[in-house]
């Protein structure tokens, strides 16, 4: 069985991402900041004339947050359990296809919303668990928003 | 209206005028004998009026040269008009009191003749009083000259003094003929004779006309009376009118003519005698008018005969004609001429006498005058005799006391002349006190110049010393200029070398700057190609960014499509890959375009600084070339002026040596003066 997994980077952290869920790798977008919502969801982009949520990935891991009207420039367009959402990010590289064994569980460095991780030419890059990290941001979302 | 010389003496000779004006009339109507006439005073007050009135014209005539002088103010006051005024004032005596004189006799003369013309019969003294007018028109001629001459000469001596005094004044030479002072008085003293000489004859002869009158009118009525007796008797006595024939003849001795008038009309006259009483209008009226009444008498001057009636108690009427006429007695006529001729003759002796008596002695002060102001002989000149203790006495007095004070100042002047300053002025007033203070400073002045002699020939030796050593330091001083004048001459061609290299400085810095402009305008060239190489990486790297994108979402449709789009997953890893380099290459580009750009900024602004540099430079070659000519100009005027300076030491090394001899010769004169001032003889005391 073969994983086709997308190399990402935010900042100087390299993550992977499966690449199945993400539509469409566009350049730098510009974004709506929405008040009063959570900085891992600061704001909104248009896409294909609708407006989806844009998660902030520097935020989720502790990195720098966006600023306002500030993107990167890369923007994924993901699609999860039938939402679409954007995820800025400063570099993507072309899709690695990993087979299971090359998959292992996460080790090195724990990550947030990630349980695995895979090696790209000696550097290990943890997995992003897309959909974990858009349901714990949905509902906590909903439960409470960031002061 | 007084402000003027004319007005003033018309109005003096007015008023005198009303003073004396009445007495003459009363005494002319006296005189001819019409005081109760009554036209004749009129005519008489017209008379004197009009004649008044001719004054002020002629004084306005003769006195306008002077009020022209009056009424110029001075600086306007030529020597003409003051000639002409003082001439106009010098005649003015002699021609105002001939024409006063003339005014006066003129009236007099016009207002007998008309009398005599129009008036006779109210002229008891008949034509005998035309000799007594001539004779009072001579005394009044005669007596107001003697009047008017004098007082208007008194009235215009002071207009006389002040044209004097401005003539005196402003060097203006008057052009008066020289007047004999005998002369004045001997016309006045014959005008004072005669003028009361001819009116008292004329008087005289009036009263001798009267008397003659009288004796004419006494002797008619005394024949008269007495055939008016004897008619009275006979008549008393019946006697026949043969009787009264014989008395009328008998009464009838020449030049008697008697007559008797009876009541019947006839007239009893003595033979011839009737038929000239008849043809006496005259008398045959007035008879007529006045035998019916008493007693009458026709006696007048002018009529040859008086005729006296007496009208009886009986209506007879004795009438009796005296046929003879007035006569003034042959003695009187030659008597009065003679002593009019004697005063006459008398009169100007008798004031040639007095004149020569008054001027003797003025003559003896002018000729003593002359001899001193003409002649200057002083000591020559003794002391004038005092004949008199009168005004003229006094002033004779008087001139021998000046006489006596210029003799002592003439000696003391000749003291003086000869260098005795011990001399003492005695007498008061300005001239001796100015004769002493001008003594005093002449003390003061030799004792000052005694002085400075001294301290100019000390001076003058000093001059002589500092001469010397001035003529020496002004040759040093010359051959030091010559010296100057050639350093200059070299600082001058040195400064137009330095002009001609600063000239090539200029040029090249001029040549630099140009070259670093198109330098420059080169470098922005360079710039704006490496503008437009950044603008084409841009469209670069766009298009890399694009076919990344591109080879990230291929990678991600050839992971989508399984092992199908392994192969077209590696062509996009590839482009992905080729993407990322282009990225990269565009990025090194961009870097060298940037440098590039960098380089020609830095180039700008380092050549920018060459240029200011070379825009420094060229400004510092002009400052320097305009430097150099001013400069060279000035070292140059400075090289001229050191010439003119040479030129002045050698000047003044010649003025020097001229001033040096001058010196010498300076004390040489200082001793003389000396020796001079020793020559005054100076009391001691006062000199010191």
């Amino acid at each position: 069985m073969s994983v086709p997994l997308l190399p990402i980077r935010i900042e100087s952290e390299w993550l992977l991402i499966h690449a199945n869920l993400i539509q469409e790798i566009l350049g730098a977008q510009p974004w709506l900041s929405i008040p009063h919502t959570r900085r891992e969801l600061p704001g909104v982009v248009a896409w294909r004339g609708r407006a989806i949520p844009l998660v902030d990935l520097g935020a989720v891991l502790g990195l720098s947050a966006l600023a306002s009207k500030l993107s990167r420039p890369r923007t994924l367009i993901g699609q999860v359990d039938g939402g679409f959402l954007a995820v800025p990010v400063d570099e993507a590289r072309e899709v690695q296809i990993f087979t299971a064994d090359q998959i292992r569980v996460a080790h090195a460095v724990p990550r947030p919303h990630s349980v695995s991780e895979a090696e790209i030419q000696g550097l290990v890059m943890p997995i992003l668990e897309l959909p974990s990290l858009l349901a714990s941001l949905t509902h906590s979302h909903l439960v409470a928003p960031e002061a | 209206m007084l402000r003027t010389l004319t007005a003033r003496c018309l109005l003096a000779f007015l008023l005198l005028e009303i003073l004396f004006a009445p007495l003459v009339l009363i005494a002319f109507e006296q005189l001819i004998g019409i005081e109760g006439y009554a036209p004749a005073h009129w005519l008489l007050a017209s008379a004197a009026i009009l004649k008044a009135l001719l004054w002020g014209p002629f004084l306005a005539v003769q006195l306008k040269p002077y009020e022209r002088f009056k009424r110029l103010p001075a600086s306007a006051r030529s020597p003409s008009v003051v000639n002409q005024a003082d001439s106009a004032l010098q005649a003015l005596s002699y021609r105002f009191g001939a024409f006063y004189a003339i005014s006066w006799v003129i009236a007099y003369a016009v207002i007998a003749a008309l009398l005599l013309i129009l008036g006779a019969e109210h002229l008891p003294n008949g034509p005998r009083v035309v000799e007594a007018v001539l004779l009072l028109l001579g005394g009044l001629g005669f007596g107001s000259f003697a009047f008017g001459f004098p007082l208007i000469g008194m009235l215009s001596a002071n207009a006389a003094s002040e044209c004097c005094a401005f003539a005196v004044k402003h060097g203006i030479l008057l052009e008066r003929a020289p007047k004999s002072l005998q002369v004045r008085i001997g016309v006045v003293a014959i005008a004072l004779a005669l003028g009361p000489t001819l009116w008292m004859t004329a008087l005289g002869y009036m009263k001798q006309v009267q008397s003659s009158q009288d004796l004419r009118t006494l002797a008619a009525e005394l024949a008269n009376a007495r055939l008016s007796a004897l008619v009275q008797d006979s008549l008393a006595r019946d006697k026949p009118r043969a009787a009264l024939q014989t008395l009328v003849e008998a009464a009838s001795q020449a030049p008697l003519k008697s007559f008797v008038l009876v009541p019947d009309g006839t007239t009893i006259a003595a033979d011839g005698d009737a038929q000239a009483a008849e043809q006496d209008h005259e008398l045959r009226d007035w008879t007529k008018a006045h035998k019916a009444r008493g007693n009458f008498l026709l006696s007048r001057l002018d009529l040859a005969r008086i005729a006296t009636l007496e009208r009886l108690s009986t209506g007879y009427a004795v009438l009796t004609v005296l046929d003879a006429p007035v006569s003034v007695p042959r003695g009187f006529g030659l008597s009065a001429a003679i002593f009019v001729l004697v005063v006459g003759i008398w009169a100007p002796v008798c004031a040639l006498i007095l004149s020569r008596a008054i001027s003797s002695p003025i003559e003896r002060l002018t000729r003593a005058a002359s001899l001193v102001v003409e002649e200057g002989e002083l000591s020559k000149m003794g002391a004038l005799p005092v004949e008199q203790s009168d005004e003229v006495g006094v002033l004779t007095e008087k001139f021998n006391d000046l006489m006596n004070l210029m003799r002592s100042l003439s000696q003391a002047a000749q003291g003086i002349a000869t260098g005795d300053l011990r001399v003492e002025i005695s007498g008061t007033g300005e001239l001796p006190n100015a004769f002493r203070s001008m003594l005093a400073g002449l003390r003061d002045i030799v004792a000052q110049i005694g002085e400075t002699s001294v301290d100019l020939a000390s001076a003058a030796a000093e001059i002589f010393a500092a001469s010397q050593e001035q003529e020496s330091a002004a040759a040093s001083q010359s051959s030091a200029m010559v010296e100057i004048s050639r350093t200059m001459d070299s600082l001058s061609n040195s400064a137009a070398h330095v002009s001609d290299a600063v000239q090539g400085v200029l040029s090249n810095a001029e040549r630099t700057l140009k070259n670093t402009d198109e330098m420059v305008q080169r470098i922005g060239q360079l710039s704006s190609h490496a503008g437009r190489i950044g603008e084409i990486l841009e469209v670069i790297r766009d298009i890399a960014d694009k076919s990344d994108l591109l080879a990230l979402n291929g990678s991600l449709e050839a992971s989508r499509a399984g092992e199908g789009g392994r192969g077209f997953a590696l062509v996009a890893g590839e482009m992905r890959r080729l993407a990322e380099r282009v990225t990269a290459s565009v990025q090194d580009v961009k870097k060298l375009v940037y440098d590039i750009r960098e380089s020609g900024s830095s180039t700008v602004m380092a050549t920018e600084e060459s240029r200011k540099l070379a825009e420094g430079t060229t400004e510092a070659a002009r400052q320097i070339t305009f430097v150099t000519q001013q400069q060279r100009s000035g070292t140059e005027q400075v090289s001229q002026s050191v010439k003119n300076i040479a030129d002045v030491v050698a000047q003044a090394v010649s003025a020097t040596s001229q001033t040096r001899t001058s010196a010498q010769s300076l004390k040489t004169r200082a001793d003389t003066l000396a020796s001079i001032v020793r020559q005054f003889r100076v009391n001691e005391t006062k000199a010191a």
